[in-house]
């Protein structure tokens, strides 16, 4: 099943897909680089693909006898094709005979055809389809299809080539230069240049931009088009993490750029987007639907389905019984209540993924605040609460518990870290050597000075996974003698006057994360409140702590994976020991995709790869 | 009459200045700020004061609202703070919906309800009185949002015919599909809103008309009218029912910002894309100008539905004047 790219000049790449049962894992599409030279190489004949999970490189193929690597994570298969492209040469594609295959859809035999249509379910309408003022993910399932960005992540939420075919940094991380592939079209058939990039990239960084995005890009000093098709980027200081952000879509300037960038927002073509990713905008009839079809100009192979439908609801359950009744074809997110239900009735129309969301719920507990400044209170009140019963009763399940800031899935996850199970045994007594001692005629301890163990949470209205998990920890803390009083405020009033001006004693919500691991802003001591009140990053816990301000440094400035990991491992450490944060869990997004829609790359993120999704056609049945 | 009709229309301004002048203040009052909303959370004062200028929020509240009140004489409404739209233009492509289903709604009611209400006061006490009086009750007790779902799993998701939700099926255009089919596919998508909203706003018109007609039909020139020998149907038709309507008119005054107004749970059970949603989100994300937008078109309406209304009794009371 390969695919060869006949747009390519300069190196022919073929594109490889599938979903074994050995490759989910590590790779379901290699993205292999044949040298120009070695012609002849055919990938359907003489490769076999050897599994052998102890060797560096755990994916070899041989190539009519002769040895070749299969590189398993693509930030590593650019880093050492630069070392050794000259060398590199062909190498296998998935169709391998040798490889055990059990995906149940037949999938491996099929050829994708262009054709069919798809629709997807969403719940709200998307605000904006320009990805530098967008922040709703409605908006970016669109603007991920739209648009292209330099790089894009791959199921292992690693970074891989896109617009950027390879990138290179220089030696002391200041400057790291982008080489763009050649065969860019935007929608109106313009060429994507290094001047598109560096446009984008500009207008976030304009002091006037309005959009909430410029903070993800401060360490850009500058960014220079070389040539049409390099564009280089100048830091003011090595800061690894960047590369994550560079996945945004680019803008076509040429239709942008005779707009002040103050009034960016408020131009049509944020309406009628013009990209260059794989689906070009055809309609958008508001409260109903967005229309997307084929760009049949598409820089990598694909896409397939002609067009995309995009069907807003207002409900969750409606938006389910749509799914039942056949009005869409995919869907996100099934409500937890109902996976149970939906696996079982719908087991043959439907494939239901199973996946971790890459984020967590949390409270944030004011470090600084007299009752939880004592660590012990803060791990008590961990102790006091059944996070794994939250999740079997609230989210029927589908939860992970999270006891530090890294989910599992991550590269950077540690594994050991102080599980904090539900124990009110020592939550008590550590609540006593914290001076809790006294036990009122309402339950609730009190201290030698009389003070009252309360804590007030303030968080969203209209969050019932919030609102239940408070009402059960309210419950459970008051078993352990604390009075937690959660407080429901509308979401903008909970910002004005509750977290922007990190006035409060704890808060419940929930972050998304990026694809780094990097957590600088929400636990490095400078990110917490300046002399003015204001927040400088999102610490308004204000944790602080030397040790982990030194760690956040350094993870941002290596760039070596195997020492990144091991610094953010120590960060999940000592953030599990001194809780800034009671983490609480995060949620398994179980979205449904019909049976017909072949070639989906499931990762933490959601779907990915849009232009290799087919759908099944009839010849292939 | 003429007069009449003036003057009430000259005092009409000042009311409706003052009713935007009152809700402008209300909306900067309240807490919460469409600052926050717009820039990141650890966004510097600096960068909050610079959003703040562009959209002149940064200005003494009386120059915001004489600029938004000038601009909007003008037929300017603003931009969306938050989608950069023109707030007229967002307005408009969902208003046709809304309008759309409102009226099929009303016409249905009216027509429906006021006959039921006419035969079950003449058969008061009887089986019929005691259903329709038992069953309007029951329409205005569901909640909307419960029988929209127990509707659309017992019906839609059984019937192929009728869908779940939207407005229309993609595709099926006038163009290519001619008049017939477009028709029939829009009253697939009507019939499941229109029994929801038209079953729970039913029950209000039915009990008015029943106990108008009740009231009528003790009245001495009813008894009047059946001693002079008259035929049944013209006591009832002609000398009842026209003043039974009285209070029905007034409903109608009323019913006219109700026709302009969308019901999110409606919208959102039945994925209309009507304006209610628009609104209401507005609302949340302190859309000071679509807010304001929807502000003078419900003052509006309502003060135009309450005249309408008073110039309706002159028609069908000859009592009422106001010379």
């Amino acid at each position: 099943m390969c695919f060869r790219n006949e747009r390519s000049s300069t190196s022919k790449v073929y594109h490889c897909r599938h979903k074994s049962s050995w490759t989910r894992a590590t790779a379901a599409c290699i993205l292999v680089y044949e040298k120009v030279t070695t012609e002849g190489i055919i990938p359907e004949d003489g490769i076999t693909i050897v599994r052998n999970p102890a060797a560096v490189y755990p994916l070899t193929a041989t190539h009519n006898g002769k040895e070749v690597a299969i590189f398993m994570n693509r930030l590593r298969q650019v880093s050492a094709l630069l070392l050794a492209a000259a060398l590199l040469l062909v190498a296998a594609c998935s169709a391998a005979p040798t490889t055990p295959v059990d995906n149940g859809s037949g999938e491996e035999d099929e050829i994708p055809a262009v054709g069919g249509e798809i629709t997807y379910g969403m719940t709200g309408e998307p605000v904006i389809l320009n990805p530098l003022l967008a922040t709703d993910s409605p908006s970016s399932w669109v603007n991920n299809r739209v648009y292209a960005g330099l790089v894009r992540a791959d199921e292992n939420l690693q970074l891989e080539p896109y617009v950027a075919k390879n990138w290179e940094y220089s030696e002391d991380g200041l400057e790291w230069t982008f080489f763009l592939r050649d065969d860019v079209y935007f929608h109106d058939g313009e060429q994507l240049t290094a001047d598109d990039v560096v446009y984008t990239y500009e207008s976030i960084l304009h002091p006037e931009y309005t959009g909430a995005r410029a903070s993800l890009y401060s360490a850009i000093d500058e960014v220079v088009a070389e040539g049409e098709h390099t564009v280089q980027f100048i830091l003011d200081e090595p800061f690894v993490p960047l590369l994550s952000n560079l996945t945004i879509g680019i803008l076509p300037s040429h239709l942008f750029e005779d707009t002040p960038v103050a009034e960016m927002r408020e131009l049509n073509v944020n309406i009628e987007p013009i990209g260059a990713g794989p689906y070009m905008f055809k309609e958008w009839d508001s409260g109903q639907r967005i229309i997307l079809e084929r760009n049949p100009d598409f820089f990598l192979d694909g896409p397939y389905i002609e067009q995309v439908r995009v069907r807003m609801y207002g409900d969750e359950q409606v938006m389910l019984a749509s799914l039942e009744a056949g009005d869409i074809d995919l869907l996100g997110s099934i409500p937890p209540d109902d996976v149970d239900r939906m696996m079982d009735e719908y087991a043959d129309r439907f494939e239901f993924h199973h996946l971790q969301d890459n984020g967590y719920s949390y409270l944030g507990l004011k470090q600084t605040d007299p009752v939880l400044e004592d660590v012990r209170v803060r791990q008590a009140l961990l102790y006091g609460m059944d996070r794994q019963g939250m999740v079997d009763n609230i989210l029927n399940g589908q939860g992970t518990v999270m006891n530090a800031n890294i989910p599992p899935f991550s590269w950077a996850h540690n594994e050991d870290l102080n599980p904090y199970e539900y124990d009110p045994d020592t939550a008590v007594e550590l609540l006593e050597e914290a001076g809790w001692t006294e036990i009122d005629s309402d339950g609730i301890r009190r201290n030698e000075e009389g003070g009252r163990l309360e804590i007030q949470v303030v968080t969203s209205t209209g969050n019932t996974l919030r609102e239940d998990t408070l009402l059960i920890a309210q419950q459970e803390l008051a078993d352990i003698g604390v009075d937690l009083q959660p407080d429901f405020y509308e979401w903008s009033v909970l910002l004005n006057q509750y977290l922007d001006v990190a006035q409060f004693q704890a808060y419940m919500l929930g972050w998304s994360l990026g694809l780094d691991p990097d957590c600088y802003i929400y636990f490095h001591s400078s990110e917490g409140v300046n002399e003015d009140g204001n927040l400088v990053g999102y610490n308004d816990v204000e944790y602080s702590n030397p040790e982990v301000d030194e760690l956040l440094e350094r993870g941002r400035t290596t760039f070596d994976e195997e020492k990144r990991a091991e610094i953010y491992g120590e960060i999940q450490e000592i953030l599990n020991e001194e809780l800034p944060y009671l983490f609480m869990f995060s949620r398994d997004i179980v979205s449904a995709v019909s049976r017909d829609i072949r070639g989906m790359t499931m990762s933490n993120i959601g779907a990915l790869f849009p232009e290799q999704w087919y759908v099944k056609t009839e010849s292939a049945e | 009459m003429s007069a009449f009709i003036l003057r009430r229309l000259v005092h009409m301004i000042p009311l409706l200045v003052g009713i935007t002048l009152v809700s402008f203040l209300i909306m900067q009052i309240a807490p919460g700020d469409p600052v926050d909303l717009l820039t990141e959370r650890n966004a510097t004062a600096e960068e909050r004061a610079r959003v703040r200028t562009l959209y002149g929020l940064d200005r003494p509240l009386y120059v915001q609202y004489w600029i938004w009140l000038t601009n909007m004489l003008q037929g300017d409404f603003g931009h969306s703070y938050v989608r950069g739209r023109p707030v007229l233009e967002m307005i408009a492509e969902r208003l046709p919906n809304t309008v759309y289903l409102n009226l099929v709604v009303s016409v249905l009611i009216y027509s429906v309800a006021i006959p039921i209400g006419v035969a079950s006061a003449l058969r008061q006490y009887s089986t019929f009185d005691h259903t329709v009086t038992g069953t309007a009750f029951l329409g205005q007790a569901l909640p909307n949002f419960w029988f929209g779902l127990l509707l659309i799993y017992g019906i839609a998701l059984r019937t192929e015919a009728i869908p779940v939700g939207g407005i229309a099926t993609y595709g099926v255009t006038l163009a290519e599909h001619g008049v017939w089919p477009v028709l029939v596919d829009r009253i697939r998508h009507l019939l499941l809103p229109v029994i929801v909203m038209g079953f729970s706003a039913m029950a209000g018109v039915t009990r008015y008309m029943r106990s108008g007609m009740l009231e009528v039909i003790r009245k001495d020139y009813v008894r009047t009218a059946r001693a002079k020998g008259l035929n049944e149907r013209i006591v009832i038709y002609k000398h009842a029912m026209r003043n039974a309507l009285l209070p029905i008119v007034t409903i109608v005054g009323f019913q006219l910002p109700v026709l302009f107004s969308g019901s999110v749970i409606i919208e959102n059970i039945f994925s209309w894309p009507g304006l209610g949603t628009l609104s209401v989100d507005a609302v949340f994300m302190r859309d000071y100008m679509v807010v304001m937008a929807f502000n003078v078109i419900g003052a509006t309406l309502v003060i135009l539905g309450n005249f309408i209304a008073d110039i309706l009794y002159v028609v069908v009371d000859p009592r009422i004047s106001y010379e």
